[in-house]
């Protein structure tokens, strides 16, 4: 039986079960302001809609109507007053686990048929309140780099091995730049695939491409307009192959649309640190910890589920922006901002560079909109000897 | 026996117990029930035994100045009436259907559906339906679909089944019964042109065939000619009564009706939906989605049933949409998932300004013909728009599925395509009040002894379901009524 960790909320349940204490003083102690709960929440909610899979259209359709509500903070207000997460108690306990947030909301989607004011109308789909303001999050979440985006095409075909993949390409371009463009003005992707039936269809993300199979070499474009909406932002899609007659799909892999255009590695850390250099110094979040703060030379540090190495920096939570990016010189890192804690991660591919210089390297947090820095420290990559 | 009319001589008298002008499902279902009780029984039928060329000159021809509305082409004029151009639906009216409701003051019959249990069944074997059962509960578990119905989430979204019948094509079935029969002699080509009265009985029928005019001298009298024919001969009829006979109350041709469709929306559900045709231990069903009696009570709607019929998808929703067991983990469907078109079929109300009426143009039997000014109330509009915001909120609160409604308002089911049935319905009420209907509970004409009405024309309140099972199941109680009644005087 695995062993049971006893949470703040667990521990003042079981005392209140056995009679109570000092409740007043506890919460004096222990307790927040609603807007702190919200706060917590915000930071919770990216994770939230993470395991959740709700299609973007819909986050998109809901926020063209209401753009008022195209941030996280609005949404995860609103989403915080669905699910009654203020008052005393909640301030004392802190937010529940992520289970039982997920079972609130989905209990508060089916509550939302019931209300009169819990239909969101999109399109004449009669959906719930809830459920969009869920899909809006998400959508704002991988806008704001909070979050991947990997869907898939809504086919309902079985996953299964339809052929091999030997190789295929792009894998990847920068945000708003075309790739592999063709003279028509589509993007074309490459494959080489063993015994692929003519009936193969190739699909980015929910996008159907134009899939051709020429032998092994199977070839699959978007035409300019489709491209041009995925070049809009960053993000991840998934290539899946599909055979509408087997009924079967197969991910090939994931195409990113990187942020920032790709930056030239250096060996020289000093000269990674121009761009940032220029911008200005001020606070712009209260550092309270950060870390790891150094590795070895070459070896991957805080490892993360994916093989990116990854940073945390805790903060005092405030109602400063939320788009601050960390930078590692002047290498953007994949940041996710909450409210106590900032993270930024270095995809394994990249760390593996970064790494192979031993060097003193300044961390910051930047801020674009305020054309200022804030430096965090020094990440120190030592050399053998100082080990 | 069958006889084509040659063997009447102009001006020639017919004596007979009962005439039935009209050999259509109720006009046929009766004569059969009646074959062997002694009653000697003429059939009259406008028509021969094989469709009529069309023409302009067509008796059904007349002027339309309602809702649109084809008057030649929802009508047959021959041996066997509309079964021969009858898709076969087979539902017998709701409960609900004969309770007087909030939905239209006319609502309701004179009777319960229980009256009428006995008959269904004997119409279930005209009309060829074998076992005579409707419901899921009634018919067992083997051989339903695989999918789940909507009631499984929520028991008020309940399932209306509709069953097929051959369809049997009165005219083919039981022409071989009719010609045998002993007591009964079916003409054709003859034309009911007139009824005359004498003191509180129809004592004569004036008919023509081509160019000979005969008459009929029954004991009693059933107009079984359809739902506008009905209500013009009694219209027509007005030698002794201006208004027409039988129109004391001035209902005869009042509150014309048809059944009505329109696509509710869009859904999207199970991929194995079960609201489709499929096959029961050898018998075709169709189950139709529709609400619980004390919502559409509580909520004064309108009766209804609603077919899917597979779509592609509308934008928006994936087809996967539900497959997330973390939000919407109440699916406990196949993942696989698919699109709709929810296909209603809906109840109109009784509404007196719609109606048949006469103009002074003659066909060629000389008979007025008619005019149809369809109207439909504003409760009708008001229901679909009320019926598609609960269904729509009920089947996501039950978590099985989501659903697009294809207007948002009264106004707008209004502009909405409609489609009608070719059932037409209510032109001689029935009520237990002469001044609200046009016959009573034996469907027999209120200011006259011996002048019954058979078929829709005498529904008071219509349901959701195709007409023609109740028509023969009130065709045979009105033969048996007819058959104790004649064989006593």
């Amino acid at each position: 039986m695995a062993k049971r960790i006893w949470t703040r909320r667990d521990f003042i349940a079981a005392a209140s079960a056995a009679g109570g204490f000092a409740l007043g003083r506890a919460s004096l102690e222990w307790g927040g302001s609603d807007e702190t709960v919200r706060l917590q929440f915000e930071q919770r909610l990216p994770g939230l809609v993470r395991k959740v899979s709700l299609p973007p259209e819909v986050g998109e359709a809901f926020l063209t109507r209401n753009p008022g509500l195209d941030d996280m903070e609005p949404l995860s207000r609103l989403l915080q007053q669905r699910l009654q997460l203020s008052g005393w108690w909640i301030q004392w306990t802190g937010l529940p686990e992520d289970q039982e947030l997920l079972d609130s909301l989905a209990e508060a989607v089916r509550r939302d048929f019931e209300r009169p004011q819990g239909i969101c109308n999109l399109h004449g789909w009669y959906l719930s309140q809830t459920e969009c303001h869920l899909a809006a999050a998400r959508v704002v979440a991988i806008r704001e780099g909070l979050m991947e985006d990997v869907a898939g095409p809504a086919l309902g075909y079985a996953q299964g091995d339809l052929y091999p993949v030997d190789a295929w390409g792009p894998q990847s371009t920068p945000r708003g730049e075309a790739f592999n463009a063709q003279p028509d003005g589509s993007s074309a992707f490459w494959f080489h695939i063993s015994g692929a039936a003519p009936s193969l269809k190739i699909y980015l993300g929910r996008l159907e491409m134009n899939t051709t199979v020429r032998d092994e070499l199977v070839t699959a474009s978007l035409p300019a307009e489709e491209v041009s909406s995925i070049l809009r932002r960053s993000g991840r899609y998934k290539v899946v192959a599909a055979d509408p007659e087997r009924e079967l799909q197969q991910t090939i892999g994931e195409f990113l649309v990187l942020d920032e255009a790709p930056q030239p590695s250096s060996e020289d850390a000093s000269s990674q640190g121009l761009e940032v250099d220029s911008l200005r110094d001020t606070r712009l979040k209260t550092v309270l910890d950060w870390g790891p703060k150094s590795t070895p030379q070459g070896r991957p540090f805080n490892p993360q589920p994916s093989g990116a190495s990854a940073f945390w920096i805790d903060v005092r939570p405030d109602r400063t922006e939320s788009t601050i990016k960390v930078y590692l010189g002047n290498r953007p890192l994949r940041t996710t901002v909450s409210a106590k804690v900032i993270t930024a991660s270095i995809p394994a591919a990249e760390a593996e560079s970064l790494l192979r210089d031993p060097g003193r390297y300044p961390l910051y947090l930047v801020s674009r909109a305020r054309a200022a820095r804030q430096k965090v420290g020094d990440f120190v990559v030592e050399a053998p000897e100082t080990r | 026996m069958i006889d084509t009319s040659q063997s009447i001589e102009a001006g020639q008298s017919l004596e007979c117990d009962l005439c039935i002008v009209g050999a259509g499902a109720a006009g046929i279902s009766m004569a059969l029930q009646l074959e062997g009780s002694g009653l000697k029984v003429a059939l009259l039928e406008g028509g021969g035994l094989n469709p009529p060329p069309f023409s302009e000159q067509h008796p059904y021809q007349g002027r339309n100045v309602g809702r649109e509305y084809s008057l030649i082409g929802t009508r047959l004029r021959y041996f066997g009436g509309t079964t021969n151009h009858w898709g076969g639906w087979c539902r017998p009216l709701d409960p609900i259907d004969f309770e007087k409701r909030s939905h239209s003051d006319l609502s309701g019959w004179p009777f319960r559906r229980a009256e009428l249990e006995p008959f269904y069944r004997q119409a279930c074997l005209l009309c060829e339906i074998d076992p005579p059962l409707f419901e899921l509960q009634d018919l067992g578990d083997s051989g339903r679909p695989e999918g789940e119905f909507f009631h499984h989430y929520d028991p008020q979204l309940v399932a209306k089944n509709f069953r097929f019948s051959p369809p049997t094509r009165f005219g083919q079935r039981y022409r071989s019964d009719i010609e045998k029969a002993a007591d009964i002699t079916c003409f054709l080509h003859s034309t009911l042109v007139e009824m005359v009265r004498e003191g509180g009985k129809v004592v004569r029928l004036r008919a023509r065939s081509e160019e000979k005019e005969f008459f009929v001298q029954p004991r009693a009298t059933v107009l079984a000619l359809g739902g506008i024919e009905n209500a013009r001969l009694l219209l027509a009829s007005d030698g002794q009564d201006p208004q027409g006979l039988g129109n004391q109350s001035g209902f005869v041709g009042r509150c014309f009706a048809d059944h009505l469709g329109r696509t509710l929306g869009q859904v999207l559900t199970s991929w194995k939906a079960p609201y489709v045709m499929y096959s029961h231990q050898g018998v075709q069903l169709l189950p139709h989605l529709s609400l619980a009696d004390e919502i559409l009570r509580r909520e004064g709607l309108v009766n209804f049933g609603i077919a899917f019929l597979s779509s592609r998808g509308q934008q928006l929703l994936p087809s996967d949409y539900l497959h997330d067991q973390t939000l919407f983990r109440q699916w406990e469907g196949d993942p696989k998932m698919g699109f709709y078109h929810m296909v209603a079929r809906f109840e109109p109300t009784p509404n007196p300004q719609s109606r048949v009426t006469l103009i002074p143009e003659l066909d060629s039997y000389g008979l007025r013909r008619v005019q149809l000014d369809w109207k439909l109330n504003n409760r009708e509009f008001e229901s679909l728009d009320r019926i598609s915001e609960i269904l729509a909120r009920r089947i996501g609160a039950a978590g099985a599925g989501r659903m697009r409604r294809g207007f948002l308002d009264a106004a707008g089911a209004r502009q909405a395509d409609m489609t009608y049935q070719a059932h037409q319905l209510g032109t001689t009420r029935m009520s237990d009040d002469p001044k609200l209907g046009v016959v009573d509970a034996d469907c027999r004409v209120h200011s006259l002894d011996n002048l019954y009405i058979a078929g829709s024309s005498v529904f008071p309140t219509f349901g959701f379901a195709n007409p023609t099972l109740t028509i023969v199941a009130l065709a045979v109680r009105l033969a048996q009524t007819l058959q104790s009644r004649l064989g006593t005087e």
